[in-house]
C-alpha cells in the first residue's frame, strides 16, 4: 500500500520537470544561445537580458544575462560592464579574437573573484538559476559565468531553542555561505570536507556534506551518499526534509538525526566522526549517525564541571522517564493499585480526589490535551503574548479546574510536573516522540495498570533496540553495551577520560589525539 | 503485506482498549484499618471495623460498621452492600482477636489473609481480653485512625522491649513451623488509650495462657538479637534504669540423664539512665560491677520464671525445638517435642556490661 | 542458512550470555524453592548447584555439534546428517517443543498476573497483549533480541536488589542440619529444577549468529553460571525466610516474600517486584517464541520470520488455554521440561554419533 501511495506522488510531481539530461553546447552564434535560454526559461519580470557592445571600439555584440533581485547591481555595473564597454581594447581580427578574449578577460580586464568558463548550456542555465551572471560572447563557442550574487541575510543571532548559559552564542542563520563560514572559522583541519550538492528537482537546493576525512568511517559516508542520490523530490525547504527521506525505518516517532542550530554542537560531532549536513535556507544542522543518548547532551555538559554534567545528565534521564510515564503511573496507581501507596499518600489522595466526577483516565487526558493546546498556542501567538498565555493558561485554567472540581490537585501536580519534565530534555525534537508516547502509555495503564506500563516500556525499548541510525544501532551504548561510551552517557566523566572517540559510531581514528613519539 | 498485517494487530489492539476491567478509583474505595474479631454467638462470629471518611461533611460515626458471619470472608462480603464504594483490605494496618477467639483457634481466620494478596503481611497481630470490638467506643488522641495509633504503638520507634510485635508473615511462619510457636502481644482497651500488657502464648494456633510484661521483657531478651530497651530493677530499695544498646543470646541444647538441658547465654551492653540512689560511678568500678551483679541476678531470676511458665503451659515461643533441630539433630523428636521441651532443664547465664553512664554521676 | 542474514543478525559474545541468562530466568524462579523444599527439604540448595553442573554438561554438547555447522541451524545441519526426512522430523519435534514451552510460560505468566495483579481483566485479553509485544519482538530480528536482554540485564540487576533487604530475614537455621536427605530426594529435587533451567536449547537456533563461535561455549556456560547463581541466591533467601514447611502453602513464594517487608514511603515491595517480573517473564518467553519462529521459517523457507510468527500466534494461545489449572500447569511443566531434557541431550548424542559412525566430519 505504500508503495503505492509512493508512486503515486512521483508520478505526480515530476511531470513537467526540466529535461537536463541531454547537456546542450554553447555554440559560437551568440543568438541561437539566447534563443535557447529563452525557449528554457519562462518570461519572468525579473530575468534582465542585456545586450551591448564589448571594447572601446564596440565591435563585439555580447549578452549579460542575470535575475535583477539576485545580484548587487552596483558591482555589475562598476565592475563588469564598465571594464568590458570601456576598459577593454581588442584587436578584431577575427583569428585570435578566441583566444584573446578568453585570456584578457579572465586574467585582466574583470576584477572579481568568482569566474569561470563553461562550454554547457545547460550547466551555464543551471548557474543563472542560481544567482550568478551569464556572458556570452558572439563568435565565442563559451560562457563566462560571474559569481557576484547578493542575497539577503539576516544576522547571526543567539541560538533560540537550543539557549545555553555559558557557551558560543552564535547559531546557525539561512544562507548556506555563512554556515560554512561558521564552522570553517572554528575548525582548521586541512582534512575538513565539505562536498556541496544540488538537491531537489526544481528547488536545486544547495547541501553541504561536511566531515573530517582522516576521522569519519568510509562507509557512513558511503551510505550518506547512497541515500543522498536515492532522495527524489521536487523540493527541499528545511532540513527535515532530507531527514525524513533518510531514515532507517520510516514509521518510528523518534528523531533518527539529531537538527542544532549550534555551530559549537556541529563541530563536536564532526570530531567524533558524524556528518553533518546543512542544507541551504535553512538555519538547521542535521547530525548523522546519532545515538538516542545525544539527545540527552546538551553542549554545557562540557564546558562545565563534570559533576554538575553528571547531575544534569542523571535529572534528563529521570526527565526522560517522567515525560514518558508519570501520568501513566499515577493512572495506575490511583485506578488501581493503591497497595502500592503508602498509606498517608493513599488517604489524601483518596481526599484529593473525593467529588471529581471524571475516572482519573480522563482527567489525565483532559488535563494533557489541554497543556498540549497551550504549548501549540503559546508557539503560534507572538512573543510576549505567547508568553501571558502560558502563565494566564498554566495558572488560571488549573487553579479554575481545580475549584470547580473537575480535576484533582494532585492530577495538575502530575501535569505541571510531566511538562516541566519534558522542557529539561534539551532537544526540542526528542521530546516529540515523548510526548506522543505518554498518551499510548496512559491507555495502556487505564486498561492493564502496572502491567500494561511494563508491556508499554517493552515495546519502547524494543523498539529503540530494534532502531539503527545509518547503521549505527540508535540505543548504544546502553544496547548494545559499549562500556568505554557509558562515561558518556547518563554520567560524564571529566574530560581527562575522553581521550577515545565513542565507539558506538564507528571511526577510522580510535583516538581523539594520536599517540606523539 | 506486512504492513498490513501490522495495521491489522494495531486494530486488535485498539479493540481490547474499550474496557477496563479492574478499575477501582482511590476516591470510590474504602479502606479499613482494622478488623477485630469476637467469640461465637449464634454460629456466627462477630466483626468490627473502621473505614476512615475521607468527605468533610459527612458525620463522624458513619464509619463505624460491625459485621458478622460464619467465617471472615463471609461476614466481610455482608459487608460489602452497607458501605458506599468497594472495600479494599490494602491498607489493613492490625488485627484484632478477643481471648475466647484466640483461645479457639486462630487458623479459621488466617485462611483469608493469606490468600488475597492486597493484604499487607506486616498486618499486625493483637490480642484483647475481653470483647475486641468495644475498640469503636475508644477515641484514641491524638488521631481518630485507631490503625495508625496502633501501627505507631508498634512500630514508632519507641524502644520497649515489652513492645513484640507480631505480624501475619510471623505468625504463619511461627504457626507451620515445628519446634517454635506462635506469640501474640496482649492489648488493653482504656477508655481514652490501649496499653500493650504481656503478650499470649499459643500451642500451634491456640492460645493457651499469657505471659505478663516482665515475662515478655525476658522473652524478647533470649529470642531477638540487637534489641534496644529500658529495664527498671530495684536495688536496695531504689530504682536503677537500664538502657539495654545491644543484646546477644546463644543457646546450646544438650542431653543429660535423658533430659534435655539448654544452656542460654545472654550478653548486655547496657547503659544507665537513672539511678535514684545518686551513686557516684566514678572512679568506682566496684559500684559499676555491683549495679551489673544486680542486672544479671534479676533478669536471671525472671527468665527462669518465664521458663517456668512456658514449661507449664508447653508451649515453646522462643524457638527451642528449631534450634535443637538444627544443632543437635538427634536429640529432637518432633511428635514428642512438646513432652521434651517441658521437662527439659534450663542453664542461663548472663554477663552484662555497663558501658555508658551519663554526663554526670 | 543464507550467509548475508546471518552477517545481518550477527550478536556478539556478551549478548549471548544475556540471552542465555534472561532465557533461563522467567517463570520458574517463582516456584522453584517450594518445589526443592518439598523434596531435598533442608538441603534445598544443593539440587541447584547440581543442576547447574549438570547442564553445562548440554551445553558443551551442543557445542561440540555446532560448531561442525557453524552456519547451520538445528533444521540445517539435521537435514545434512539423518537425511532429509528424518531430519525434518527431528526439526519439527524441536520447534513444536519450543512453542509448547513458549504456550506455557505465557500462560503461567497471565495467570500469576490474573492471581496477583488484574483479577478481573480477562486472560485471552491479557495473553494477546503479551503475544502481540513477543510478536513484535520477534519481528526485529536476532539482534533486537540480544540488545533487549542486554540493556534489560543492566536495567534489572539493580532493581533486583530489592530482594536484598530480605537478605538479613533469612534465618539460616532452616538449613540446618545439612546433608540430611536421602541421594534419591536430592536427584528428584535435580530434576524438578529442569524446567527454570531450560534454555541451553537455544543454542541450536542462535548458534550460527553468535560472532565468535569458537568462544560461545565459554560465555553460554558464563550466562549458565550466573543464572545458578541467581537460583542459589533466591533459594537461600526464600526458604531461608520461610522455612520448609510454611513455604509449601504459598503457590508463589518468590514473589510473597517481600510481602513481609514494611518499607517507610515505599509502600509495598512485592508489587513493585511483581512489576520488574513483568520484563523478566517476557524475556524468558520471548526467546522461545523467537526459537519456534526462526526454526520454522528456516524449515519452510520463508523470507521473513513474520510469516512463522503469524502461523505460529494462535497455536501458542492454544497451547495456553490447554491447561486447565494451576496443578496442571505445573505437572505440564514437568512432562514438557523432561521432553526438554531429552531433545538437550539427545539430539547432540544422537547426531554426533551418527558422524562419528558416517564420518562427516
Amino acid at each position: 500500500m505504500w508503495d503505492k501511495i509512493k508512486d503515486f506522488f512521483k508520478s505526480n510531481n515530476f511531470i513537467n520537470r526540466l529535461d537536463l539530461e541531454a547537456e546542450e553546447k554553447v555554440s559560437s552564434n551568440l543568438e541561437a544561445n539566447i534563443d535557447y535560454l529563452k525557449d528554457n526559461l519562462a518570461p519572468s519580470s525579473d530575468l534582465v537580458f542585456r545586450s551591448f557592445h564589448i571594447g572601446q571600439k564596440k565591435e563585439i555584440d555580447a549578452e549579460i544575462i542575470y535575475f535583477n533581485e539576485l545580484i548587487n547591481a552596483d558591482i555589475l555595473q562598476k565592475e563588469v560592464l564598465r571594464s568590458l564597454m570601456f576598459d577593454l581594447e581588442l584587436d578584431c581580427s577575427n583569428r585570435t579574437i578566441k583566444k584573446e578574449i578568453n585570456d584578457t578577460l579572465i586574467n585582466s580586464t574583470i576584477p572579481i573573484g568568482e569566474l569561470e568558463t563553461t562550454q554547457s548550456l545547460t550547466k551555464a542555465l543551471e548557474q543563472l538559476l542560481s544567482g550568478d551572471v551569464i556572458l556570452f560572447i558572439e563568435g565565442i563557442p563559451k560562457t563566462f559565468i560571474l559569481g557576484i550574487k547578493e542575497l539577503e541575510k539576516r544576522e547571526v543571532q543567539t541560538p533560540q531553542i537550543e539557549a545555553v548559559t555559558r557557551g558560543p552564542q552564535e547559531s546557525f542563520i539561512e544562507p548556506l555561505s555563512t554556515n560554512i563560514s561558521l564552522i570553517r572559522r572554528r575548525i582548521k583541519d586541512n582534512n575538513l570536507m565539505i562536498d556541496i550538492k544540488q538537491i531537489g528537482e526544481r528547488t536545486k537546493t544547495d547541501l553541504a556534506i561536511i566531515y573530517i576525512d582522516d576521522i569519519v568511517d568510509q562507509d557512513i559516508i558511503k551510505k550518506v551518499r547512497d541515500r543522498l542520490e536515492s532522495i527524489e523530490i521536487d523540493g527541499v525547504l528545511e532540513i527535515g526534509y532530507i531527514n525524513q527521506s533518510f531514515r532507517d525505518n520510516w514509521a518510528s516517532p523518534f528523531p533518527q538525526f539529531q537538527t542544532t542550530e549550534r555551530p559549537d554542537k556541529a563541530l563536536a560531532n564532526l570530531l567524533e566522526g558524524k556528518v553533518v549536513l546543512l542544507l541551504d535556507g535553512s538555519p538547521f544542522a542535521s547530525i548523522m549517525p546519532t545515538t538516542f543518548i545525544q539527545f540527552l547532551q546538551s553542549p554545557e555538559d562540557y564546558y562545565d564541571h563534570f559533576y554538575i554534567a553528571s547531575l544534569l545528565r542523571l535529572f534528563r534521564v529521570a526527565a526522560t522517564f517522567i515525560t514518558i510515564s508519570l501520568p501513566a503511573i499515577y493512572i495506575s496507581l490511583v485506578s488501581f493499585h493503591h497497595e502500592l501507596l503508602p498509606r498517608e499518600l493513599a488517604l489524601s489522595l483518596a481526599t484529593a480526589r473525593e467529588g471529581v466526577p471524571f475516572p482519573s483516565v480522563l482527567e489525565a487526558f483532559i488535563m494533557e490535551i489541554s497543556l498540549e493546546f497551550l504549548r501549540e498556542a503559546g508557539i503560534r501567538l507572538p512573543g510576549p503574548i505567547g508568553q501571558t498565555i502560558g502563565i494566564v493558561g498554566g495558572l488560571i485554567l488549573g487553579e479554575a479546574a481545580v475549584d470547580a472540581g473537575l480535576v484533582s490537585p494532585p492530577m495538575v501536580i502530575v501535569v505541571a510536573l510531566t511538562a516541566i519534565a519534558s522542557f529539561v530534555i534539551p532537544s526540542y525534537s526528542a521530546t516529540i516522540p515523548l510526548r506522543l508516547l505518554r498518551f499510548s502509555m496512559m491507555l495502556l495503564a487505564a486498561v492493564f495498570s502496572t502491567y500494561g506500563l511494563m508491556i508499554g516500556w517493552l515495546l519502547i525499548l524494543i523498539h529503540l533496540c530494534s532502531l539503527e541510525s545509518l547503521g549505527v544501532p540508535y540505543f548504544a551504548p546502553f544496547a548494545p553495551i559499549k562500556l568505554t561510551d557509558l562515561k558518556d552517557s547518563f554520567i560524564k566523566f571529566p574530560l581527562k577520560f575522553m581521550g577515545k572517540r565513542p565507539e558506538s559510531t564507528p571511526t577510522q581514528q580510535k583516538k581523539r589525539q594520536p599517540d606523539k613519539e | 503485506m506486512q504492513n498490513k498485517i501490522k495495521i491489522i494487530t494495531l486494530l486488535l489492539i485498539l479493540m481490547l482498549i474499550v474496557g477496563c476491567w479492574d478499575v477501582s478509583e482511590i476516591d470510590r474505595t474504602r479502606f479499613p484499618t482494622y478488623i477485630t474479631f469476637d467469640q461465637k454467638a449464634d454460629d456466627v462470629y462477630r466483626f468490627s471495623t473502621k473505614i476512615p471518611v475521607l468527605k468533610e461533611e459527612a458525620p463522624e460515626d458513619v464509619s463505624n460498621f460491625r459485621f458478622s458471619g460464619p467465617s471472615f470472608y463471609s461476614g466481610f462480603k455482608d459487608l460489602q452492600p452497607r458501605v458506599m464504594g468497594k472495600i479494599s483490605l490494602a491498607l489493613l494496618r492490625i488485627a484484632i482477636f478477643s481471648e475466647a477467639v484466640a483461645q479457639e483457634g486462630l487458623k479459621p481466620h488466617l485462611d483469608t489473609f493469606l490468600r488475597d494478596p492486597v493484604i499487607p503481611g506486616s498486618t499486625l497481630f493483637a490480642i484483647t481480653p475481653g470483647r475486641a470490638d468495644e475498640i469503636i467506643d475508644i477515641e484514641v488522641a491524638p488521631t481518630n485512625d485507631i490503625g495508625e495509633y496502633l501501627e505507631l504503638l508498634f512500630n514508632g520507634g519507641t524502644d520497649d522491649l515489652i513492645l513484640l510485635e507480631t505480624t501475619l508473615n510471623d505468625f504463619f511462619i511461627s504457626l507451620l513451623t515445628t519446634g517454635v510457636d506462635p506469640i501474640i502481644p496482649l492489648l488493653k482497651y482504656g477508655t481514652d488509650d490501649m496499653e500493650v500488657k504481656g503478650a499470649g502464648i499459643f500451642q500451634n494456633d491456640r492460645m493457651v495462657g499469657q505471659l505478663s510484661e516482665k515475662e515478655v521483657r525476658a522473652l524478647t531478651l533470649v529470642k531477638e538479637k540487637g534489641l534496644k530497651g529500658e529495664i527498671e530493677i530495684k536495688v536496695e530499695d531504689e530504682i536503677v534504669n537500664y538502657y539495654i544498646q545491644n543484646n546477644r543470646a546463644k543457646i546450646e541444647p544438650s542431653s543429660k540423664d535423658g533430659r534435655l538441658k539448654f544452656q542460654i547465654e545472654l550478653t548486655l551492653d547496657v547503659d544507665i539512665d537513672e539511678d535514684t540512689n545518686f551513686r557516684r560511678l566514678i572512679d568506682s568500678p566496684s559500684t559499676i560491677e555491683r549495679l551489673e551483679e544486680e542486672l544479671n541476678s534479676n533478669l536471671k531470676r525472671e527468665i527462669y520464671l518465664l521458663f517456668d511458665t512456658l514449661q507449664e503451659l508447653k508451649s515453646d515461643p522462643i524457638g527451642l525445638g528449631q534450634i535443637t533441630r538444627a544443632k543437635r539433630f538427634d536429640l529432637f523428636d518432633p511428635d514428642e517435642w512438646r513432652q521434651d521441651f517441658s521437662r527439659a532443664e534450663i542453664e542461663v547465664d548472663i554477663n552484662s556490661r555497663i558501658r555508658r553512664l551519663g554526663i554526670a554521676t | 542458512m543464507e550467509l548475508s542474514k546471518i552477517k545481518r543478525e550477527q550478536i556478539s559474545n556478551r549478548q549471548l550470555i544475556f540471552i542465555i541468562i534472561h532465557n533461563a530466568v522467567g517463570t520458574g524462579f517463582l516456584s522453584l524453592p517450594r518445589s526443592l523444599a518439598e523434596v531435598a527439604q533442608r538441603d534445598s540448595w544443593l539440587p541447584v548447584i547440581i543442576s547447574g553442573i549438570l547442564w553445562s554438561g548440554g551445553f558443551f554438547l551442543i557445542y561440540k555439534l555446532a560448531i561442525k555447522f557453524p552456519n547451520d541451524t538445528l533444521v540445517g545441519y539435521s537435514d545434512k546428517i539423518v537425511g532429509p526426512y528424518l531430519g525434518k522430523i527431528i526439526s519439527l519435534s524441536y520447534i513444536l517443543y519450543a512453542t509448547l514451552v513458549t504456550g506455557l510460560i505465557a500462560r503461567i505468566s497471565m495467570t500469576v498476573l490474573a492471581s496477583v495483579n488484574l483479577p478481573d481483566t480477562p486472560i485471552p485479553v491479557t495473553l494477546s497483549l503479551f503475544l502481540f509485544t513477543g510478536f513484535y519482538l520477534v519481528s526485529q530480528g536476532t539482534k533486537a533480541l540480544a540488545r533487549l536482554d542486554e540493556f534489560l540485564f543492566f536495567g534489572l540487576t539493580p532493581l533486583f536488589l530489592v530482594l536484598a533487604p530480605m537478605a538479613f530475614n533469612v534465618d539460616w537455621i532452616n538449613f540446618r542440619p545439612m546433608f540430611q536427605s536421602e541421594p534419591l530426594e536430592i536427584i528428584e529435587a535435580t530434576y524438578l529444577t529442569m524446567y527454570s533451567f531450560l534454555a541451553v536449547d537455544i543454542m541450536f537456533i542462535i548458534f550460527p549468529f553468535v560472532e565468535e563461535q569458537k568462544k560461545a561455549l565459554k560465555s553460554s556456560l558464563i550466562g549458565l553460571f550466573i543464572v545458578t547463581l541467581t537460583y542459589l541466591f533466591i533459594t537461600v533467601l526464600v526458604v531461608g525466610f520461610y522455612g520448609i514447611e510454611a513455604i509449601q502453602y504459598i503457590t508463589w513464594p518468590t514473589l510473597s516474600i517481600l510481602k513481609a517487608l514494611n518499607v517507610p514511603f515505599f509502600g509495598r515491595l512485592e508489587f513493585f517486584f511483581f512489576f520488574l517480573w513483568i520484563a523478566i517473564a517476557f524475556t524468558s518467553f520471548a526467546p522461545y517464541f523467537y526459537i519456534s519462529s526462526y526454526g520454522l521459517a528456516d524449515l519452510f523457507n520463508f523470507k521473513h520470520q513474520n510469516y512463522s510468527s503469524f502461523i505460529l500466534l494462535p497455536i501458542i494461545a492454544f497451547v495456553a488455554f490447554f491447561p486447565k489449572n494451576l496443578l496442571e500447569i505445573f505437572s505440564f511443566m514437568e512432562l514438557i521440561a523432561t521432553v526438554g531434557l531429552a531433545l538437550t541431550f539427545g539430539i547432540p548424542l544422537l547426531f554426533l554419533t551418527i558422524i562419528k559412525l558416517r564420518g562427516l566430519d
